[in-house]
């Protein structure tokens, strides 16, 4: 199953390469990094996201505003929308230069 | 020089994190990770069988974990482990799973729910009163799912319990495709998150 999914990924990444790539595989790196640094930032602005939310939680269960648990700051969506984010970030830095 | 330096840090933990995702996807470390957190079973005659709460929608169906920890306690109670079997659990949850009890054979006096508990941590302290304090019940089959089993276990114990494990989803432990080690990974980070965070208040 791990050989068949790297095979499957391998073989389209190529293919891509081979069709809009018109032979400027230098140009790869630079692209590599600029994934790399949203990865980076997505992970950035999830743990950001995180303690954010974990704070708040336990600032509002000192005060007694309202009872949640840290399991709802453990949402799928928070990645998600950190994912979001850091496109966005990214790209905006890109463009600004 | 802060965009720089911003770039550059991102990029590093971006690497990092691809490698991260392969380790967890494509080697067996979640599994050996999850190994170590796990507490395996150890069932045998106890006082009282605790299935602690996990999903119950208003619906008055069970989430998949629920059901699981409901459908174990239910058979260790039919195996005559223990006289009495405590279901847990808000929204209903805990009355649903004794309508289940109830339907497959466990007779009502053999079942009390409590459904006010939103933690561990709670369901613990309330079972302290409730069972041990009211009751006399001083050892308990809990039934947690087996990467939780550590953190209920220790809480179980500071409310004076003699805990026997009855994990359910020990099949987890196997995770046999990339999925399956990422779900692995994310139940075995939630986990040691919450361990940590249980240590540091002084919970466990």
């Amino acid at each position: 199953m791990t050989l068949l999914l790297l095979a499957v990924v391998a073989v389209t990444s190529l293919l891509a390469v081979a069709a809009l790539g018109r032979g400027r595989v230098g140009e790869a790196l630079a692209a590599l990094g600029m994934v790399l640094e949203a990865i980076g930032a997505t992970v950035g602005f999830f743990v950001a996201n995180l303690t954010a939310g974990v704070a708040l939680v336990l600032v509002a269960r000192a005060v007694s505003l309202f009872y949640a648990t840290l399991y709802e700051v453990a949402d799928v969506t928070l990645p998600i929308m950190s994912l979001i984010q850091a496109l966005t970030i990214t790209l905006w830095r890109v463009r600004i230069g | 020089m802060v965009v720089r330096t911003w770039s550059i840090g991102c990029r590093l933990l971006g690497a990092l994190t691809v490698v991260a995702f392969v380790v967890a996807a494509f080697t067996s470390a979640p599994k050996l990770a999850a190994r170590r957190l796990a507490v395996m079973p150890d069932v045998g005659a106890a006082d009282a069988i605790v299935a602690l709460g996990a999903t119950g929608y208003v619906d008055g169906t069970l989430g998949d974990a629920s059901l699981r920890r409901a459908v174990l306690g239910i058979r260790l109670y039919r195996e005559g482990l223990a006289p009495r079997i405590v279901f847990l659990g808000m929204v209903g949850e805990a009355q649903s799973r004794a309508r289940l009890a109830l339907s497959l054979g466990v007779p009502r006096e053999a079942i009390l729910t409590e459904g006010e508990e939103p933690t561990t941590r709670d369901e613990a302290h309330r079972m302290g009163v409730v069972l041990r304090e009211r009751r006399g019940v001083r050892s308990v089959l809990l039934v947690p799912d087996v990467l939780h089993m550590r953190r209920a276990r220790g809480l179980f114990e500071r409310a004076g319990f003699t805990v026997r494990p009855a994990p359910t989803e020990t099949g987890i432990l196997g995770a046999a495709s990339p999925e399956r080690r990422l779900v692995l990974t994310r139940h075995v980070a939630q986990e040691v998150a919450a361990l940590a965070y249980h240590r540091l208040f002084g919970y466990l």
